[in-house]
């Protein structure tokens, strides 16, 4: 059998397991929501993620985890951040990537890679969520709508409604205020998305943007907040459509594990 | 401690120096409270016998027995807004909290007076002005001019008249006459403690470096508290041997020193553990703004020692230009040797945070260095979460290499 080496990315929001091959490719992967418990979601990730590949634990020569619960799982003694690879799995993926936004749940990320693929700069978020997935979530938990349902709602819209981007529970009272005066729901949404974009935008800017720009993480699947990022800082690009774009840090993960390995067989 | 890391042998002196500075402020009268920002009315309160205490520092002390944030929340429950300085605001909330809450080293007891120069920030001129109204008080203060360029013979004239005059109304307040003879001999060792500080400073461009952020900034309450006694020279020649020993047989403060970073803005006094995180993972830090620039007291060595603590009021960050404080900043880097540098986005303190993310820029182009960002607060702790600074910093130290 192939050799596997396996990444796991325990984010605030959800965990992804990732198993890769000894060419790189993908073989399986996982995704579960996080919790409470970072150590039962890490391994329960880990278990789909090799039950898919219908391999066993020990098949996999070894395990790095990554993300916010990277230090608090059981799986392995390996961690790198999740920044560092994000960066690895984004360039295995787009191998001329130079600027990566990752929009997760409760925080974005932005990094900067040199031409040799190394992380030259970052900037994430502050403990603001104002400016993360949890923004648009919330938002769409109070119209009753999913985030999907919100995206194509904003692609409809022609016109978009200034919306404030400065606190995400501001905003929802903002929401309700413009509906109750009338104004299209499309375009208040879009407004929304809009909102979200600036801020990821000025977060970026700061950092510095060039091309080519990959956005990933679960931001990546909403067409509405691509259109309104593609107004303000040029062409995006996202990951090839077979790969779910929450999987970059996981990926990258993998690869770092196959790494490891490598060298210390080498 | 961990063996990654020596602290210096005379931080224990420094920390008996620090008890018995706020034991002399329990004890002692009159009692004036003065700015902790190069200021001069520190060394004519050691000649005029007044014995002087910082709040500022005293809101450094909570910060350390990890009360601070719950003396900012005090403080915002009695009308000051959360967006003000958390200096002031641990320090004012110390106050209010005073009847119902056991206080770090016995608080600060009411001031007879005040005292203060106008080149710290500008909250501090309204914070001083808040106690005035608190304790219906008398103000004594120097007026300085902020330097955009060069400093003007005129200025230096303008603010020697003005410590002549705040000379004259401590002497009116006192009823007596400051001697000359006195100034000159708090002014001498001064200068004596700001010659070893440059030496210690100096010393910090060795590889490996021999102290510490946290030695530096535990030595800096020397200038900071002690400016004018013979006690601080005493014990900065003490800190600058230990140092010139270490640098001498290449001792570094980090035993496996592999990067060299410089630390902007002030330190998180709450969490003086997170340059340990650094430390631990083999990186020095050698030098912050804070420590070489907000600290960067000139030498008081003029023949006339009135002109001498007016120079001292006019340099350091607080006073001079953004510009300044680049250029210092780009030639650090290069006299430090340093691979980075760690910026702390200080969420209260607006005078130090203009201009830093221009100063990230500029390190970024000329050097092609990284350049962290880390959000938190200097005193209120409330702003400060563990796991979102310590991935940066570690994405940080895996980008070093």
């Amino acid at each position: 059998m192939a050799r596997l080496f396996a990444g796991v990315d325990i984010g605030s929001t959800s965990t992804k397991a990732v198993i890769l091959d000894d060419s790189e490719k993908i073989v399986a992967y996982h995704i579960i929501p996080s919790g409470s418990d970072f150590k039962k979601s890490s391994r329960a990730s880990f278990e789909a993620a090799l039950e898919k590949a219908r391999v066993e634990t020990a098949d996999v020569q070894l395990v790095v985890s990554t993300g916010y619960g990277r230090y608090i799982t059981d799986l392995t003694s390996k961690a790198v951040t999740e920044i560092t690879c994000c960066a690895r799995g984004a360039r295995h993926l787009v191998p001329d990537v130079r600027t990566i936004i990752d929009v997760g749940g409760q925080d974005v990320k932005v990094i900067k890679v040199s031409e040799e693929g190394k992380v030259t700069d970052f900037a994430l978020n502050d403990k603001c969520a104002a400016g993360t997935g949890r923004f648009l979530e919330r938002i769409a938990a109070s119209l009753g709508l999913s985030i999907e349902e919100m995206a194509e709602l904003s692609l409809k819209s022609a016109h978009k409604i200034a919306i404030s981007n400065t606190c995400t529970v501001f905003a929802e009272s903002e929401v309700i205020s413009r509906i109750s005066n009338g104004e299209p729901l499309e375009d208040i949404v879009r407004g929304l998305h809009s909102a979200l974009a600036s801020r990821i935008a000025g977060l970026a800017q700061r950092v510095g943007v060039q091309p080519v720009l990959l956005l990933c993480g679960g931001g990546a699947k909403n067409a509405g907040l691509v259109r309104e990022l593609e107004e303000l800082l040029g062409e995006v690009k996202l990951p090839p459509e077979d790969i779910d774009p929450r999987l970059v840090p996981a990926i990258g993960a993998a690869l770092f594990a196959k790494e490891f390995f490598e060298n210390k067989s080498s | 401690m961990s063996e990654k890391r020596r602290a210096l042998e005379v931080n224990k002196v420094i920390g008996g120096a620090i008890r018995k500075h706020y034991q002399d402020v329990q004890q002692n009268r009159p009692l004036a409270y003065a700015l902790l920002a190069p200021d001069p009315m520190i060394e004519l309160c050691y000649a005029a016998g007044i014995q002087p205490a910082f709040p500022e520092n005293y809101a450094c002390v909570c910060a350390a027995r990890k009360v601070s944030g719950r003396f900012c929340e005090v403080a915002e429950n009695n009308r000051l807004l959360p967006d003000l300085c958390s200096y002031m605001r641990t320090a004012v909330g110390s106050w209010f909290a005073r009847e119902v809450e056991k206080l770090p080293m016995g608080g600060l007891p009411e001031p007879d007076f005040l005292v203060y120069t106008t080149s710290a920030c500008v909250t501090y001129y309204k914070w001083w002005d808040l106690y005035r109204f608190y304790f219906n008080k008398p103000l004594i203060y120097v007026n300085t001019p902020r330097i955009m360029d060069e400093i003007e013979d005129y200025y230096v004239d303008f603010t020697m008249k003005e410590i002549q005059r705040a000379i004259g109304e401590l002497e009116k307040f006192l009823g007596k006459k400051i001697p000359d003879e006195k100034i000159a001999e708090v002014v001498k060792y001064s200068d004596q403690l700001v010659e070893y500080w440059h030496k210690m400073l100096e010393l910090q461009k060795t590889v490996p470096a021999p102290a510490g952020l946290n030695d530096i900034s535990n030595i800096l309450f020397l200038l900071v508290a002690l400016p004018g006694t013979k006690e601080a020279v005493d014990i900065a020649k003490q800190a600058y041997e230990e140092m010139r020993e270490r640098a001498d047989k290449k001792i570094g403060n980090v035993s496996d020193e592999k990067h060299r970073l410089m630390w902007l803005n002030i330190p998180m006094w709450y969490n003086l553990g997170l340059t340990n995180y650094f430390e631990d993972r083999g990186c020095a830090i050698p030098i912050s703004d804070y420590t070489n620039y907000i600290w960067g007291v000139p030498r008081l060595d003029k023949p006339d020692p009135i002109e001498s603590l007016a120079i001292k009021a006019l340099k350091g960050e607080l006073n001079e230009s953004v510009e300044y404080y680049i250029d210092w900043m780009l030639r650090d880097i290069k006299e430090y040797k340093l691979d980075g540098v760690v910026i702390h986005s200080n969420r209260s303190c607006k005078v130090l945070s203009v201009g830093l993310l221009d100063a990230a820029k500029i390190v970024r182009e000329t050097y092609d260095i990284p350049v962290l960002i880390i959000e938190s607060d200097h005193t209120d702790d409330r702003a400060y979460s563990d796991a979102e600074v310590k991935t940066r910093i570690d994405a940080f130290i895996e980008s070093l290499g």
